[in-house]
């Protein structure tokens, strides 16, 4: 059994990268004084993600440390070695940012009397997740209406 | 705090019910108010609990379906008063109002309330589950997994080695958000008799209620993490009086704030993992701080602060073409929640621990001719830290009874030290700005700035002991037309010594050793992890650059009446070649467009794109030891 103590380090490159698309629009209508109408809409895709994370494995090295060495292929074939910094590349994917967002709002207005008007609006977000992090699955949906009497004085 | 909201409503009602009166007098009363109500159709379904999505981060009524929607302002003006209010109810936690009212422009007073909520994250921990095999050959010794030790989802509890990152949750069903909220006042008095004289009072509050995830980590066992709800209270408080007198062409003006900081949120207590036992323990037990034998045990303490603050401004314009302006602050934060007694985990320090700033600022602002000015600015700042005392535990071991420093002859006290603060430093910088309106449409803008800091502690914290940063910068804005306009910008910052960790990692060389030592304690610092471990540790890594290039570009085009637009982009490049191993990079983009057309009196319409793309270059090492 080898009992001396073996160390060293081992490297590579770690680029990290993130991406935004950002489409945004809106329109605001008077077809008559007394009728206002307006609409926003608003679309983000955005991604992120490391490349070049290329651990490779434990040099030759490690094999006479039966401490790092050790052979665990019968109980996970997939982890064949105790330790080795080639298991460590599955963490590139790890903090993947993929995701869409869509924000609409409508509104409109309408005035019964130069003191009195009437107003709905209609709120729609929907975010789609498409890489969990660990505050698990961000998707969601909202619509809400919203109606409302102004007076003015 | 409801008090408060059933003063400002009534405020409010009072306001509208002088509506007729106020009609009366020749409308010196205006204003609307607003009565509606909101009804939230889809819901965050079962599948989504607790989500923290981009559109409902700041919703709070989306998991109540019905809610009031109420608003309105008013302007109001006499002979003796001129108010001006405005509030927006949505919820209990979204409302906004602001008021600004001058009595006989002899009391001015201004308020503004703002009240949201930031639903936070709850992190499952899930990704928290590694291990270790058992040996499965026989030829090494298979230690005992510690009290505490949770196989569960880790696997098979005969496969499960003693080394293993794993978590328990013990609210996995929580749901965790934070209601901010803010209220700004500020009175001024203007004596008229004293017209020089100006007298304030400035006061802010601001709160955060709510629960938050409070997580802790056990060591020297199995790394278990553990998650708790914590509820949040906390409260900031500012008083700040000031008086200003302004005489001929020179003006001053002091100020002292005083600033609070309360915190009753929850006491949070955990029951750590014993050391691994039983081997570990004759080893170890002498070494850690704590574990499980020592019962509960607080974390996740916010400290309880106060910050008092003295600002003196002056400004005099020397000439019409002159003016200088200069201030002075000094101010000192104390901690005030480390003077508590003796406990593992909250220290020994005696006293409270303060924080001093000293900063000098100067500006000298000077039109020196048509077209051509000049701006002198320098800054001086010093910071000053405590340096508390931090009493290592020096913990018995549990079956020997005697500390680790008798066991090396160096006694109790031995690891005991004076925490050096890496805030303790000094920041000098001084710059000129020039603008030259070169000829009519075109005008030019150049400045240089010089940055030095002084770290009085670097040895301790193995950061430079200084760093120095040139900075320049060049823009030019054309106006072709009315129509046409554009702005170039150029900046270049060249730092020498950016703020950088020493010994951050091993060398990237992939070199690898054995110790060839003699072989004494196997757990002796001075035999493994000193030597191959933090001595192998020679390369310096940041995330700082040592030059940054940054190019901006806008244009604003309008070609006819109707229709305009402008196109805007930002290009940095940074980078750090000064850093052991592969060189820190940045590169940076960010750009876009703007479309708005006026179809007619009636109709507009606006459009945009806006492009983002951050990419960084680093390099990644880990040290391997035989562990």
């Amino acid at each position: 059994m080898i009992t001396t103590d073996r160390y060293g380090s081992e490297h590579t490159d770690m680029d990290y990268r993130t991406e935004a698309h950002t489409i945004m629009a809106s329109a605001a209508w008077n077809p008559m004084p007394r009728f206002s109408f307006t609409a926003n809409a608003s679309y983000t895709m955005g991604r992120g993600n490391i490349s070049d994370l290329e651990f490779g494995h434990l040099p030759a090295f490690f094999q006479q440390d039966l401490k790092i060495w050790m052979d665990t292929t019968s109980v996970n074939p997939n982890m064949p070695h105790l330790y080795d910094t080639f298991y460590l590349n599955d963490m590139s994917s790890y903090s993947n940012l993929d995701f869409k967002d869509m924000e609409i709002e409508i509104g409109a207005s309408y005035a019964l009397t130069p003191k009195v008007g009437l107003g709905l609006k209609y709120f729609y977000s929907d975010v789609e997740d498409e890489e969990e992090y660990v505050y698990g699955s961000q998707d969601v949906t909202v619509q809400s209406l919203m109606g409302f009497v102004t007076y003015r004085f | 705090m409801k008090k408060l909201y059933i003063s400002l409503i009534a405020l409010l009602a009072l306001a509208l019910a002088a509506v007729p009166s106020a009609l009366a007098e020749e409308k010196a009363l205006e204003g609307q108010i607003s009565i509606g109500g909101t009804v939230t159709m889809d819901d965050i379904d079962n599948d989504e609990d607790g989500a923290v999505g981009l559109g409902t981060e700041y919703n709070s009524i989306i998991e109540k379906n019905r809610t009031w929607d109420l608003s309105g302002d008013l302007s109001l003006r006499n002979s003796q008063l001129s108010l001006d209010a405005e509030g927006h109810y949505q919820d209990g936690d979204d409302q906004e109002y602001g008021a600004v009212a001058s009595f006989g422009r002899i009391l001015n007073y201004k308020t503004n309330y703002n009240r949201f909520f930031h639903r936070l994250g709850h992190d499952e921990l899930s990704n928290l589950m590694a291990h270790i095999f058992k040996n499965t050959d026989g030829t090494e010794a298979n230690p005992a997994k510690p009290a505490g030790f949770g196989i569960g989802s880790l696997g098979d509890a005969a496969t499960v080695g003693a080394a293993a990152v794993y978590h328990t949750d013990h609210d996995p069903e929580a749901e965790y958000g934070v209601t901010y909220s803010v209220w700004n006042n500020s009175v001024k008095l203007n004596i008229p008799q004293l017209p020089g004289l100006k007298i304030g009072l400035d006061y802010r509050s601001q709160t955060r209620k709510g629960c938050d995830q409070a997580r802790t980590m056990s060591k020297c066992s199995a790394c278990h993490i553990e998650g708790y709800t914590k509820s949040i209270d906390e409260t900031t408080r500012d008083f700040m009086p000031k008086v200003g007198f302004s005489f001929g062409t020179v003006a001053l003006e002091y100020s002292f704030l005083h600033r609070e900081f309360e915190e009753d949120s929850s006491d949070m207590l955990n029951t750590y993992n014993n050391l691994a036992a039983p081997k570990h323990v004759k080893l170890f037990s002498d070494r850690l701080q704590f574990d499980g034998t020592n019962g509960p045990l607080p974390f996740n303490r916010m400290p309880e602060s106060t910050k008092d603050t003295h600002t003196v401004k002056a400004r005099w314009d020397l000439n019409s073409h002159n003016t200088l302006t200069a201030a002075f602050v000094y101010s000192k934060s104390t901690n005030e929640s480390v003077d508590h007694p003796y406990n593992a985990l909250l220290g020994q320090f005696g006293e409270e621990i303060e924080l001093e700033s000293t900063t000098l600022t100067g500006k000298w602002h000077s039109k020196l001719r048509k077209g051509l000015s000049l701006t002198l600015h320098g800054k001086y700042q010093t910071l000053d830290n405590d340096e508390p005392f931090v009493d290592v535990v020096d913990r018995p071991n549990l079956t020997t009874g005697a500390i680790l420093g008798d066991k090396y002859g160096v006694g109790a006290g031995f690891w005991d030290f004076e925490r050096k603060s890496g805030y303790d430093l000094d920041i000098t910088s001084v710059g000129l700005d020039i603008a030259w309106r070169v000829m009519h449409g075109l005008t030019l803008r150049g400045g240089y700035e010089f940055h030095y800091e002084d770290r009085e502690n670097a040895e301790y914290h193995h950061v430079p002991d200084d760093t120095t940063a040139h900075k320049f910068k060049l823009s030019a804005d054309y106006r072709l037309n009315h129509n046409l306009r554009f702005s170039l910008g150029y900046k270049l910052d060249l730092i020498d010594d950016a703020y950088a960790l020493h010994k951050a990692m091993c060398t990237p060389n992939s070199s690898f050793g054995a110790y060839a030592g003699p072989k004494t304690d196997l757990y002796t610092f001075e035999r493994s992890y000193r030597p191959t471990i933090y001595e192998a540790r020679v390369a310096e890594r940041t995330n700082q650059p040592d030059t940054i290039h940054e190019l901006s570009f806008k244009t604003n085009w309008s070609p006819f009446s109707l229709f305009s637009t402008n196109l805007y982009a930002k290009y940095r490049y940074a980078e750090n070649s000064e850093v052991d191993g592969r060189e820190w990079q940045e590169d940076l983009f960010n750009g876009g467009i703007n479309l708005v057309f006026n179809m007619s009196e009636k109709m507009v319409f606006t459009a945009g794109y806006n492009y983002f793309n951050d990419k960084t270059e680093s390099v990644y090492c880990i040290a391997i030891y035989d562990g």
